[in-house]
C-alpha cells in the first residue's frame, strides 16, 4: 500500500500487519491470536472490517468528490485540470466550459473534457500566437514548478474580454503531473481602468489645451504640488520642485502684494480667491493668469489651498487689441462726427450763405424790373438774369435736400411697400396725371421690407419722377413697379418705357452728383446720387438695365436687413 | 402815421433791400440800420422803436441771442420783433416758433405784402 492510501485509511496498515503475521504463523505478533481457528476467524473478521472500512472510505471519497465538484461548478472562476502526459483536460468546470463554448468557432456539441489542450485550442479557434502563448506559459509553469499568473485577452466576437489567470502545477514524485488552470474574467475592471486612464490622459490634454494647471498647497507639511501644465506655465526648471518662494518670485512686481494678501486671507480667514495677475517666467516671458484658489478648512483652520491657474495671455492680448481698436474706432467716430459737423456747416452755407445773396439778387432784379424807364433789351437781360438765378436757386435747394437727407436718422423700420407707393402717387399725382402715365403695381410679390421709411419713399419718388421726366415724346409713360427677393435681399424694381440711357457712355457716372444725361428736361442730377447713397448705406446696391428709346429698369437691392421684415 | 423801424442786418445788400421795401411801403421814411444784435439792444435801450426787422445770422450777437438777452437783461424793451431768414431749414423754423414773443417771421427778401400784414397787426 502506498503512502497516500495509508493517509486516506488510517489504521489499515495495522490490520494488514496482523493478517500477515497470522498467515505466516507468527505467534509473537501483536494481538490476541493464539490458535488456527482463531486465526481464520480473526482473518475473516479482519477482512470484513477491512471491506467495511474500504466501502466507507469509498463513500467518503465519493462525498468529497461530489462536494469538490459542487464547489467547482458553483464558482465563477473557470477551472480546468490538465494532465501533463497528453495535455488533455481531465477536469473542466461549468464556468470553463461556458467560457470556451462561447467562443465563436466552437460547435455546441463539442465535448471539452478529454480533448488535448492543443485540440481544444484549435477547436475554439485560437490563433497560432495564442496557442504559442499557452505553450510557453505551460512550459514555464512546469519547469519552475510554480504558480504563474498571466493576463489573457480574447476576442469572442463581442469585443475584447480580459481574464486574470493562473496555472498551478501539481507535483508528484518531483514531477509535474497536473496543471490546474484557474481564470477569472476582469473585462469590466480592465475597461474601467482603461477609461480612468483615458480620463486622466484627457484631463492632462484638456489642461494642456486650455492652458489650465492646478495646484495644492498643504499647510500641514508645507508641501506644494503642481500639475505638469502648471509647471509648464511657470516654466519651472526640469528637476526642480515647486516652492512658494519660486511662485511668488514669478508674480509680476505690481501684483505680488495682491497675491500675498489673498493667500494670507485664504490661510487666516479661509477666504477663497480669484485673482487676475501678470507673471514673469524665468526666461523673462510675461504672461497673464487667472488664479482661483479655495481654502480647505478643518476644525476652523485652513489646512490646504487648492486651485487652478488659467493662462489667459492670449485673451488679455486680444482684449488689449480690442481696446486699441476701440480707441481707434472712437477716434474715427470723432473724426466722422467732425466731418458730419462740417457737412452740417456746409448745409448751412448752402442754405444760407449761398441762398441769401441769391435772394437779394432776385429782389434787386424785381426792383429793377419795376423801374418805368427800362428798354426792351434791358427787360430781356433782366429776364435772363432771373432765369439764371432760378437755376442756381434750384441747385442750392437740391444740394440742401441731399445734405438734409444725409443728416436724417438712418433707423430702419418695417415698411409697407404698397403704402409707400400710394404716398408717392399722392405727392406727385398731378405730375402723373399731366404726363398721362400708367403706374402698374400689380407685381408686388413682397409687400413688406425693412428700410428707413423716409428714404424708401424718396427712392420710389425719385425713380418714378425720373421715369416721367425722361419719357418718350410720343409714348405715354408706362411704369411697372415690382418687388421680390433675391440673394436674401428685397429688390424693388422700377421699369419704364422712357428714352433710356446709353449705359456704355454713362454707366460709370450714373450715380455721380450733379450728373445729368438729358438736356431736354429740367434736372439737377441729384436724385440718383442720393438714392444710391441711401441704398449703399443699407448695404444694398442698384442695378440698371437700359436701352436707348426702349426704357430703363432700376433694380434696387435694399440690403441684407431688408428681408427681416417679419422680425 | 409813420413808424420807427429798426433793421438789424449785417449783410449790406440785404439791409439795402429791406430798407428800400420799407421806404417804398411808405410806413417809414428813414429806417435805422444796425449790423448786429448787440448794437440793436444798445439802440433800443436808448431809443423808442415801433418795429424791429431782425436777421438771424449775424456777428457779435445773432438773432436768437438778441431775443434771449432782450428777455433776460432788458425786460423793459417790449418792441415787436419780426424775424427774417434766408434759410428754409426746418431746424430754424422750429427754433423761431419757440419764441412766442416774435410777432412773425418770413423768408428773405422782405416783401411789401408781408410788411403790410405785420403793420396792420401793430395797429
Amino acid at each position: 500500500m502506498n503512502q497516500s492510501t495509508e493517509q486516506l485509511v488510517p489504521g489499515l496498515q495495522s490490520i494488514l500487519d496482523q493478517l500477515i503475521c497470522i498467515a505466516h504463523g507468527h505467534h509473537d505478533c501483536k494481538g490476541e491470536v493464539t490458535g488456527e481457528d482463531d486465526t481464520l476467524d480473526a482473518i475473516t473478521v479482519g477482512l470484513n472490517m477491512l471491506t467495511e472500512e474500504l466501502a466507507q472510505r469509498e463513500l467518503d471519497l465519493e462525498d468529497q468528490n461530489r462536494t469538490l465538484e459542487t464547489m467547482l461548478e458553483s464558482v465563477a472562476e473557470s477551472i480546468t485540470m490538465i494532465e501533463t502526459e497528453q495535455f488533455s483536460l481531465v477536469v473542466a468546470n461549468k464556468a470553463f466550459i461556458e467560457r470556451v463554448t462561447s467562443a465563436p468557432n466552437l460547435e455546441n456539441d463539442t465535448p471539452i473534457r478529454g480533448l488535448t489542450l492543443i485540440e481544444a485550442a484549435k477547436k475554439v479557434g485560437y490563433s497560432e500566437s495564442q496557442v504559442e502563448f499557452f505553450n510557453a506559459w505551460i512550459k514555464e509553469s512546469i519547469s519552475r514548478k510554480k504558480r504563474i499568473h498571466r493576463l489573457e485577452e480574447f476576442d469572442y466576437g463581442q469585443g475584447m474580454r480580459y481574464f486574470s489567470s493562473s496555472l498551478t502545477p501539481i507535483v508528484e514524485a518531483d514531477r509535474v503531473k497536473y496543471l490546474v488552470y484557474v481564470s477569472r474574467e476582469i473585462t469590466e475592471e480592465v475597461k474601467s481602468s482603461f477609461k480612468l486612464s483615458i480620463s486622466e490622459s484627457r484631463l492632462k490634454q484638456a489642461q494642456r489645451i486650455s492652458n489650465v494647471g492646478h495646484f495644492n498647497f498643504s499647510l500641514l507639511d508645507q508641501s506644494l504640488s503642481w500639475s505638469d501644465q502648471l509647471k509648464r506655465i511657470f516654466e519651472l526648471p526640469e528637476g526642480q520642485d515647486p516652492s512658494y518662494e519660486f511662485f511668488l518670485n514669478s508674480i509680476a512686481p505690481e501684483h505680488q502684494e495682491l497675491m500675498n494678501s489673498v493667500i494670507g486671507n485664504a490661510i487666516q480667514k479661509g477666504e477663497n480667491f480669484e485673482v487676475p495677475h501678470r507673471m514673469v517666467t524665468p526666461s523673462g516671458k510675461s504672461k497673464y493668469l487667472l488664479c482661483s484658489g479655495e481654502a480647505i478648512r478643518e476644525n476652523g483652520q485652513t489646512i490646504a489651498i487648492m486651485g487652478v491657474a488659467h493662462e489667459v495671455t492670449k485673451d488679455v492680448i486680444a482684449k488689449q487689441r480690442i481696446q486699441q481698436q476701440k480707441v481707434a474706432l472712437e477716434e474715427s467716430n470723432r473724426k466722422l462726427s467732425t466731418a458730419n459737423n462740417r457737412l452740417e456747416e456746409l448745409a448751412y452755407i448752402a442754405s444760407h450763405d449761398l441762398k441769401a445773396p441769391l435772394l437779394n439778387f432776385n429782389a434787386l432784379l424785381e426792383m429793377l424790373e419795376g423801374q418805368e424807364e427800362l428798354g426792351e433789351f434791358s427787360k430781356t437781360l433782366i429776364a435772363k438774369m432771373k432765369q439764371s438765378a432760378g437755376g442756381m436757386n434750384q441747385t442750392i435747394q437740391g444740394l440742401n435736400t441731399v445734405l438734409e437727407n444725409f443728416q436724417q436718422q438712418e433707423e430702419a423700420e418695417v415698411c409697407d411697400i404698397p403704402s409707400i407707393i400710394d404716398q408717392v402717387q399722392l405727392s406727385i399725382g398731378s405730375l402723373i396725371e399731366r404726363e398721362s402715365a400708367q403706374l402698374n403695381v400689380s407685381a408686388l410679390a413682397i409687400e413688406k421690407t425693412r428700410f428707413n421709411k423716409q428714404r424708401l419713399e424718396s427712392i420710389v419718388q425719385n425713380l418714378v419722377s425720373n421715369s416721367l421726366k425722361y419719357r418718350q415724346e410720343d409714348l405715354a409713360p408706362a411704369i411697372n413697379i415690382s418687388s421680390y427677393t433675391k440673394d436674401d435681399e428685397v429688390v424693388l424694381e422700377v421699369a419704364d418705357n422712357g428714352v433710356g440711357i446709353d449705359l456704355e457712355i454713362n454707366g460709370d457716372r450714373m450715380f455721380g452728383l450733379f450728373k445729368r444725361f438729358h438736356t431736354h428736361v429740367e434736372g439737377r442730377g441729384i436724385g440718383l446720387h442720393m438714392i444710391n447713397s441711401f441704398v449703399a448705406d443699407a448695404g444694398g446696391h442698384i442695378e440698371v438695365e437700359s436701352e436707348v428709346n426702349k426704357g430703363t429698369t432700376f433694380k434696387v437691392h435694399l440690403g441684407p436687413e431688408s428681408i427681416a421684415y417679419e422680425a | 402815421m409813420k413808424l420807427r423801424i429798426l433793421i438789424v442786418e449785417d449783410d449790406e445788400v440785404s439791409a439795402f433791400v429791406s430798407k428800400t421795401v420799407v421806404e417804398q411801403s411808405g410806413y417809414c421814411d428813414t429806417p435805422v440800420i444796425v449790423d448786429n444784435g448787440q448794437a440793436a439792444l444798445d439802440y433800443l435801450n436808448a431809443n423808442e422803436v415801433d418795429l424791429v426787422l431782425l436777421d438771424i445770422s449775424m456777428p457779435v450777437l445773432d438773432g436768437f441771442q438778441f431775443m434771449d438777452l432782450k428777455k433776460t437783461k432788458y425786460p423793459n424793451i417790449l418792441v415787436p420783433v419780426v424775424m427774417l431768414s434766408s434759410s428754409d431749414r426746418e431746424q430754424e423754423q422750429v427754433l423761431m416758433k419757440s419764441y412766442p414773443e416774435i410777432l412773425d417771421y418770413s423768408m428773405k427778401p422782405l416783401k411789401k405784402d408781408f410788411l403790410s400784414s405785420v403793420v396792420n397787426r401793430l395797429n
